[in-house]
């Protein structure tokens, strides 16, 4: 992605640097959560301290020493064992991940019109906003545009992507059903952002993606305009 | 002319990943204390049709005797060795004065192993007949397209591994087969 | 094919003799020779046993039971290289080892260089072993060997 400055040359960085950020969201969140469930765990007990109904542990909050960055001790840097965490199908880590791809959304609407002001004129009906999410937006965020398009005309549009670059690399050990287990998590990352661009153009929907062959990707939306 | 196996090490000194392509299993099998140990590093499953096991002597003393060969006779070339300092080449390479003499192939009468360490302490290893010349190439690719493409850019994948764990995710080892099979010297 | 250093090792891994016909390599201290010595000994041994293909079958080496002859010059390290230098071992049926540094190579030189080897074994034969005031085993310090020893590296350089 570049960044746009009107009077000069673009920065560019690394595509390699941002795959790698991205690849963090999925994690990110699920320690998230780990710490807000820990502290609701703490604060219960230390409830039930001052009520003397448990016998008064110390509460220590020493960070570990050596390499752990985080409380879970399985939690290893340079380890993905953080995916095996339950706590990814839970809808705290869902919303949050959906919620940073929103955010994004919200912004990208903003820079992408404001570069070409031809476009944003064209822009009158919903099927000209979805070939705009499949062929710029797209083209900016993964380099490539959607390869396919459907829509019954009646509000339901469906996005497939052949080779969702977020989860294209991805690959476990353990087989292909995990690897998709694992996958899920990350398609709710652009579900927010084309929920984003559609909300910043006033469109209310509501988007979800699945795994149709790895690693094609269909993105069903769903809005109430009838076109 | 013919590839026996590929072995590869990380900067703890452990055996992070083996593929062997011999028939036969004449290497020195591992003592009974290590064996009923771990359950995690069995071998990894192949893709059908594929000769030769995966992962299947991590644990062995022929892993650890080569990586004893390894680190000993990288040792000795650091040491001995000294590169020439070449003006014209320090103005496209700023740390060619930082850079140090590095391992590439030892040989005996049975084999060759050729050898690359990467900036980071990873050791690659191939062993093939002594007749082949220079792998030095295939042992960059198998680095910067097959291990960064499948390992580093995987998010289902470790990249530093705990004691005993191996690379075991099916499109690395896809990835290094295709590569060492279409090679002139794989029998 | 520039010689840059010869090296020779007793049958327990000792350094007993080296000499450094051409600049090229990094000096050490002595005591640094002696570990590469040793450490040059053992990766010599453990190169035999990681062989990835089976040893031949070899009933009773000279009647001893043992399956493979102790000192073994095909199965042993034999050629090592790096950027800077390349190296090649070659060991007698006694464990004597001659290891000769030359500049970096093709496989033609690991030819000139085992023959190189060969000749310096045979000064050894003559000029050492026939020494009477030479002790087995021990630091060779003998003018005749060494004088040898510089003609054979003049005649390759």
């Amino acid at each position: 992605m570049n960044t746009v400055e009107s009077q000069q040359q673009p920065a560019q960085v690394n595509s390699a640097c941002l795959d790698f950020l991205l690849m963090e969201i999925v994690p990110l969140s699920i320690r998230v959560s780990q710490t807000i469930e820990r502290e609701n765990k703490d604060k219960l007990r230390l409830k039930l301290e001052d009520l003397s109904l448990e016998p008064g542990t110390t509460h220590t909050n020493d960070p570990s020493v050596n390499e752990l960055l985080f409380q879970n001790k399985d939690d290893l840097p340079g380890t993905v064992k953080i995916l095996e965490d339950e706590l990814i199908r839970s809808e705290d880590v869902h919303f949050r991940i959906e919620s940073y791809g929103f955010s994004l959304g919200l912004r990208i609407s903003e820079l992408l019109l404001s570069q070409e002001q031809q476009t944003a004129h064209k822009l009158v009906e919903l099927l000209d906003v979805m070939k705009f999410v499949c062929r710029d937006v797209w083209k900016n965020l993964y380099g490539k545009q959607m390869d396919n398009l459907r829509t019954n005309h009646r509000g339901t549009f469906v996005l497939v992507d052949n080779s969702l670059k977020l989860i294209s690399r991805m690959s476990s050990s353990k087989g292909m059903t995990d690897t998709i287990g694992k996958a899920q998590p990350y398609l709710w990352f652009p579900c927010g952002i084309i929920k984003g661009i559609l909300a910043s153009l006033g469109i209310p929907a509501s988007v979800t993606a699945e795994i149709t062959q790895f690693p094609s990707v269909s993105f069903s939306i769903q809005t109430s305009i009838e076109s | 002319m013919t590839i026996y196996s590929f072995w590869m090490f990380d900067r703890h000194c452990n055996c992070i990943y083996t593929r062997e392509w011999t028939r036969s299993s004449p290497l020195v099998p591992s003592h009974s204390s290590h064996s009923s140990v771990s359950s995690t590093s069995s071998a990894t499953t192949l893709p059908a049709g594929a000769i030769g096991t995966v992962n299947a002597s991590n644990q062995n003393d022929s892993a650890k005797l080569l990586f004893g060969a390894l680190f000993s006779l990288r040792n000795i070339a650091n040491k001995l060795g000294t590169l020439p300092f070449n003006e014209d080449t320090s103005v496209t390479d700023p740390l060619a004065i930082h850079r140090k003499n590095s391992l590439k192939s030892f040989a005996t009468g049975k084999y060759r192993a050729h050898f690359m360490e990467t900036a980071l302490g990873l050791y690659f290893c191939i062993l093939s007949d002594p007749n082949v010349a220079d792998l030095q190439i295939v042992l960059k690719d198998l680095y910067a397209d097959v291990y960064v493409n499948h390992v580093v850019k995987n998010s289902a994948s470790d990249v530093d591994f705990p004691a005993e764990e191996v690379i075991g995710n099916e499109s690395f080892v896809r990835g290094v087969d295709q590569l060492i099979t279409a090679l002139p010297a794989f029998a | 094919m520039t010689i840059y250093s010869l090296y020779i090792l007793n049958k327990a891994g000792g350094l007993i003799y080296q000499t450094d016909p051409c600049p090229g390599l990094n000096k050490l201290s002595a005591n640094e020779y002696l570990v590469l010595a040793g450490t040059l000994h053992g990766v010599h041994a453990i190169a035999s046993r990681i062989s990835p293909t089976a040893p031949t079958p070899n009933t009773g080496f000279f009647g001893t039971g043992k399956a493979v002859a102790g000192n073994c010059n095909t199965s042993g390290l034999k050629s090592l290289e790096t950027d800077a230098f390349a190296m090649y071992v070659f060991q007698t049926v006694t464990g004597l080892k001659f290891v000769l540094v030359t500049a970096p190579g093709t496989r033609a030189q690991a030819d000139a260089a085992e023959l190189v080897l060969c000749r310096i074994y045979e000064c050894y034969a003559d000029y050492v072993m026939k020494n009477p005031y030479y002790s087995l085993d021990m630091p060779i310090r003998c003018d005749m060997f060494d004088e040898k020893v510089v003609e054979v590296t003049q005649v390759v350089v």
